[in-house]
């Protein structure tokens, strides 16, 4: 049986709610085994676009809220967000991702990005997915930045689990590595990249720095220096942290004793697949997702299977 | 009628048993019948780097046209399995479906396709076979053969690093003949096939306004492929911008992009009244 998303012909349409209610009606895609519905939702604090993935037969009681890393890893890691969703309402199991203010659909300008404004629109999505009469858990997801993101909101949400890919944890350390990068890409292209000491000087001057087509404010650079994700009380009962780079290993390690001491019980998994080492280099690299596709497979894997264990 | 603020619908598009996804700019006047499809680069999603074909579409519809930023199918929020396309055989199929759709649920009569690196080749493909397209803007897109733009972006490298640091270079590249003589296949067959078709067909009825950037490498690409093929001069324009636009890496770079396509887009749609239709 194959999908449908169908829009109403333009024969119904007379004025603009006409055509925006037409439109609508190919919002939503209806798959074999899961339902994809595309949204724009209105919150508090401005907007964020969201794509629920809710399987078509009995639900597990654990709905995962995605939780998108920073800047360009965004869009880079979204292929992974979007193949494990679907992977995920497959096996049962309700899935919401959502982007936001400053990111991608949701609209809005970047310099206005923060972390806290990140973990404000996951708040505010986990509120959305908890709505959902099916999920009786919730489970923020991670990778990178993400991976932050969940662990300060999972603890305001009070979230049953967290599952953390290739985390990164010191939020400000992550930014470092992001103005490392900047500096590198623009030795590299011939364009002179500023010194790495530079560009930190011109934020914590209270300036703003172009990463890589991104503008980062000084206040979004101090706000993740002061920040310790893992601080948050209280921490999930379960958490799963998947090391997807081998050279975050340590960080991963890191993270799992902390979480451990705050009385979560954690599982420490291994992705396997090609494009492992350059997971998480922060580098904007534009690889088509397909070259990644047994890697993404294996996370998205290792995460279900834990998740099946636990809920 | 009291003119509204644009509203976004996203949207599947059902083609090939799949749905490509976007999202439709309803302007506030939703007679319009001008639609604008916007596409990036193929390893990236419709909302381009940024979000700047979020802000372009947004400024589309408040100058009165629809707005269409389209995923690739397998990319972004389109379903079905990711696709390594080839630059000789680009998905079309989802350009022409996204203008079926756009004419079909919307006033829609006329539409004008714009999109970045390997998008633009795409949709410049695309074009001949939608008669209601008459222009297409090719932002910064390479137009060579595959393996002579692999070339031609490390002789563009090359001639950077030369600019930097001369003296090291001179000595461990050779001089420029010997560089010629490296860069592959004689000129005559650096030009992609499927692009010299596609704008040939195109010109015939279409206007193509070509965007790129003077430290690009697919600058010279576009350059040699114009001198090679001499299309009829009054119906292309080119604009060479200094410094970079390819992969909008710079704040800068999106912002004259969206400013020069959405002002090519009004004059476009302004030029030609929809009546045509």
């Amino acid at each position: 049986m194959r999908p449908r998303a169908q829009a109403t012909p333009r024969s119904a349409v007379s004025d603009q709610a006409s055509v925006v209610a037409a439109l609508a009606a190919a919002s939503r895609w209806t798959a074999e085994r899961h339902v994809e519905e595309q949204a724009f939702v209105e919150t508090e604090a401005g907007r964020i676009f969201t794509t629920a993935f809710r399987p078509r037969g009995p639900a597990r009681a654990a709905g995962f809220l995605l939780c998108h890393s920073f800047a360009w890893e965004q869009a880079e890691l979204y292929a992974l967000e979007l193949l494990f969703a679907r992977t995920a309402a497959v096996a049962g199991f309700p899935v919401l991702s959502f982007q936001a203010t400053g990111y991608g659909d949701a609209g809005g300008d970047f310099a206005d990005v923060t972390l806290e404004t990140m973990v404000r629109d996951a708040v505010a999505a986990a509120a959305l997915l908890a709505s959902w009469e099916e999920v009786q858990n919730l489970v923020p997801v991670g990778a990178r930045l993400g991976a932050s993101v969940a662990a300060m909101m999972a603890s305001r949400v009070g979230a049953s689990g967290i599952a953390l890919w290739n985390p990164s944890l010191e939020p400000g350390r992550y930014l470092d590595g992001l103005l490392k990068v900047k500096s590198m890409a623009g030795m590299m292209d011939g364009a002179g990249g500023a010194r790495l000491g530079a560009l930190k000087a011109e934020l914590l001057a209270g300036g703003t720095v172009d990463l890589i087509g991104h503008p980062l404010t000084a206040a979004c650079y101090r706000e993740a220096h002061a920040s310790d994700p893992l601080a948050a009380a209280p921490v999930p009962a379960r958490a799963l942290l998947v090391a997807v780079n081998p050279a975050a290993r340590r960080q991963v390690d890191r993270a799992s004793e902390r979480l451990s001491d705050a009385g979560a019980t954690v599982r420490v998994e291994d992705a396997e697949g090609e494009g492992r080492s350059a997971f998480g280099l922060g580098m904007p690299l534009s690889g088509h997702l397909a070259t990644n596709r047994t890697l993404f497979e294996d996370i998205a894997r290792r995460t279900i299977a834990w998740a099946e264990e636990s809920w | 009628m009291v003119s509204r603020a644009p509203v976004e619908v996203p949207v599947y598009i059902s083609t090939a048993g799949e749905g490509v996804a976007g999202v439709v700019t309803v302007p506030g006047e939703p007679d319009a019948q001008v639609g604008v499809i916007l596409m990036a680069g193929r390893a990236r999603d419709r909302t381009h780097r940024n979000g700047m074909w979020v802000e372009a579409a947004r400024e589309l519809a408040e100058r009165g046209m629809y707005a269409l930023r389209l995923d690739y199918p397998g990319v972004g929020n389109s379903t079905g399995d990711p696709v390594v396309f080839d630059l000789e055989r680009p998905p079309t199929f989802a350009v022409q479906a996204a203008a079926r759709f756009l004419l079909e649920h919307t006033p829609v009569r006329r539409v004008i396709l714009a999109a970045t690196c390997f998008g633009g080749r795409v949709v410049l493909d695309a074009a001949p076979e939608i008669p209601e397209v008459d222009a297409v803007a090719v932002i910064a897109s390479p137009v060579y053969a595959r393996g002579a733009t692999v070339r031609t972006r490390l002789r563009s490298l090359v001639r950077r690093a030369r600019r930097r640091t001369p003296q090291v270079v001179e000595s461990s590249m050779g001089n420029r003949a010997q560089q010629q003589r490296e860069v592959g296949p004689p000129v005559e067959q650096r030009v992609s096939p499927a692009f010299a078709r596609a704008l040939t067909g195109f010109l015939r009825r279409g206007t193509v306004y070509f965007l790129y950037a003077e430290n690009d490498f697919v600058t010279d690409e576009l350059r040699f492929a114009l001198e090679q093929l001499r299309p009829d001069a009054s119906r292309y324009r080119l604009d060479v911008l200094p410094g970079d636009l390819h992969s909008f890496r710079s704040l800068d770079a999106q912002r004259t992009t969206i400013d020069l396509v959405v002002s090519w887009c009004e004059r476009v749609a302004a030029e030609r009244p929809v009546a045509r239709v």
